[in-house]
């Protein structure tokens, strides 16, 4: 990989300062009030979770499509940039975009929460971070089997929402097959870790982040070696 | 260099937009394609290009089947396509170093690759304005520096002169000149007429997806006579009654547009112009048209090779809903059809089922 999508990506998210705006202060809009309510902790983290996952996925799925339609996609894979270092990279760019642009957001989860400790905080970042890299590769998945920008909408809101779900975020876990399926869902992790600061806990990452890490092994393999598959979609779709 | 057999391509609709089509350039050779709208000249491109998966026949660029090109052939291409897609919150400079360096081109070695380019195209003074703040000459510009800037051996340009002015379109002949005289390949797709016979060593004449010529220019030319054509675009459309003068023939005769064939070259003007005021209508436009490849494109399929406007920077769009443009409603489409049918059974080439499929 050269970096050089990466570096694209990095300076695009720099020179598009009203979208930067936009996306740094209306995720804090949306957080700072739950975070400062009295809200019980499992809506506030339930509320997070969401917000961050719908951030990452909508935020990846939906420039993709926009490329495609406009040619841009195509015309960087008439290049010798090779299709896997093209989504990894952007997908890779769109986490570090969406983790900065969380920052405030994140703040306002720390100052909500009660009293969390360090070593519990030190950790929302890099799980955030992770979190959304899983959530910009699931949204490269979504968009390659959309036909349009609303499809791509739909399809990345129904998909963010089901791994959230299924990392149960929306209830408690009640029996040995939904626990297992919540144990290896990829928003386990980020789900876990803002309870925890909502709640003032003091615990770490236990399995919902080792599912993290494995989903972002996992899905960067994949998304890599789908590459060509799912740029040949996307660039059609972007053509049809 | 450039060696395709039987090269075809059809839309997933179904629609083909190419049939069984050779075509070879070798080096120093530059190729210029021609023909009318939908004649399939893009799709070629893109097929050469790799941007397209042949569906018959085959095609090699180096060696290299077009459907597996390598990073180390695209690398010797240089495409240039007919949509100018730049990343618009970048400016020129920075567009034309991501696609050099996208190319292959080193990091250190990129800005001296693409200034010359620039300026040789007048975007230095813009270099550092956002892409989309430019005009669509000016992205067309960039597109063909771009296209340029990793020295490729094959250039493949999709109607490179389009949006371009007088100085752009002379430096990209001097541009094309250069590159054929070191050794490189060029296969143009152009419907600037006065552009391929100036810079072609070779024409191929589409239409409706099939080749129906392949030599140089002046070998095509030379099958045609001298015989000047005057191009008169009416400013009220109307039913006129028009008494040509003698020795002058109506090539085309519509309620908006008249187009006659007269030996006598320009020399013909007073007494048209005068016949067009006496019949009541009056021209908004008269063009004098040098006979050669339009003339050699209708006799070998009997359709009209549309022509484009002299070169405007900026040349004007038709809106899409004011209906169906008089030049394309005067021209007698089926009947170049049904030649060219003829012409194709007659060369024992099996023509397209029907006219009406495209």
């Amino acid at each position: 990989m050269s970096g050089l999508i990466l570096s694209l990506e990095l300076r695009l998210a720099t020179r598009r300062r009203r979208l930067f705006v936009l996306n740094t202060t209306i995720p804090l809009l949306l957080v700072a009030p739950v975070a400062l309510s009295g809200a019980p902790t499992h809506h506030k983290a339930a509320v997070y979770t969401v917000l961050f996952a719908l951030f990452g996925t909508f935020g990846s799925a939906i420039p993709l499509l926009r490329d495609a339609e406009h040619g841009l996609l195509q015309r960087i894979g008439r290049t010798t940039i090779p299709p896997s270092a093209h989504l990894l990279e952007r997908a890779g760019a769109g986490a570090m975009v969406d983790s900065v642009q969380l920052v405030p957001a994140c703040l306002a989860v720390l100052w909500g929460g009660s009293s969390a400790n360090l070593a519990t905080s030190a950790w929302l970042l890099p799980v955030v971070g992770g979190s959304l890299l899983v959530a910009n590769l699931v949204g490269i998945w979504v968009a390659s089997i959309a036909r349009s920008i609303a499809e791509g909408a739909l399809f990345a809101a129904v998909t963010a929402l089901f791994l959230v779900h299924a990392s149960g975020t929306f209830r408690s876990p009640t029996g040995l097959p939904g626990q297992w399926i919540e144990t290896v869902s990829p928003y386990r992790g980020l789900h876990e870790l803002l309870l925890e600061i909502a709640s003032g806990g003091t615990g770490v990452l236990g399995g919902g982040g080792w599912a993290l890490f494995a989903w972002v092994l996992l899905a960067s393999l994949a998304t890599g070696g789908l590459a060509p598959a799912f740029l040949d979609r996307l660039t059609r779709a972007g053509t049809a | 260099m450039v060696r395709a057999r039987a090269l075809s391509y059809r839309f997933p609709s179904g629609r083909d937009a190419l049939e069984g089509v050779d075509l070879d350039a070798s080096p120093g050779e530059t190729v210029v394609v021609v023909g009318p709208n939908g004649s399939g000249k893009t799709s070629l491109l893109r097929l050469l290009a790799g941007d397209l998966k042949p569906t018959g026949g085959s095609a090699r660029v180096f060696g290299s089947s077009v459907d597996e090109l390598g990073p180390a052939a695209v690398r010797r291409i240089g495409f240039c396509p007919d949509r100018a897609v730049h990343l618009d919150a970048l400016t020129g400079h920075e567009n034309a170093v991501f696609f050099a360096r996208a190319m292959g081109v080193h990091r250190r070695s990129a800005p001296a690759a693409i200034e010359p380019l620039l300026r040789a195209f007048s975007l230095d003074g813009d270099a550092d304005v956002p892409v989309g703040q430019y005009s669509f000459g000016m992205r067309r510009k960039l597109l063909l520096a771009e296209a340029l800037a990793h020295r490729p051996e094959l250039l493949v340009l999709d109607e490179p002169t389009i949006g371009l002015d007088a100085d752009a379109v002379e430096q990209l002949g001097l541009v094309l000149a250069e590159h054929a005289r070191s050794g490189g390949t060029a296969v143009l797709a152009t419907n600037d007429l006065g552009f391929a016979v100036e810079r072609a060593t070779r024409l191929v004449l589409l239409y409706l997806g099939r080749k129906v010529a392949d030599a140089a220019p002046e070998a095509l030319l030379s099958s045609v006579d001298e015989s000047d054509r005057v191009d008169i675009r009416l400013a009220r459309p109307g039913d006129h009654e028009i008494e040509l003068p003698e020795g002058v023939h109506a090539v085309v005769s519509g309620p908006s547009r008249l187009v006659v064939e007269s030996e006598r070259g320009v020399g013909v003007l007073p007494s048209l112009c005068a016949a067009v005021l006496r019949a009541g209508a009056r021209p908004a436009r008269i063009e004098i048209q040098r006979s050669g490849l339009p003339e050699v494109f209708r006799r070998l399929t009997g359709a009209e090779l549309e022509v484009d406007e002299p070169r405007h920077p900026e040349p004007a769009r038709r809106p899409p809903d004011v209906g169906p443009d008089p030049a394309v409603a005067d021209r007698p489409t089926n009947e170049g059809h049904e030649r060219f049918h003829q012409a194709a059974r007659a060369a024992g080439t099996e023509g397209p089922k029907s006219g009406s499929d495209r």
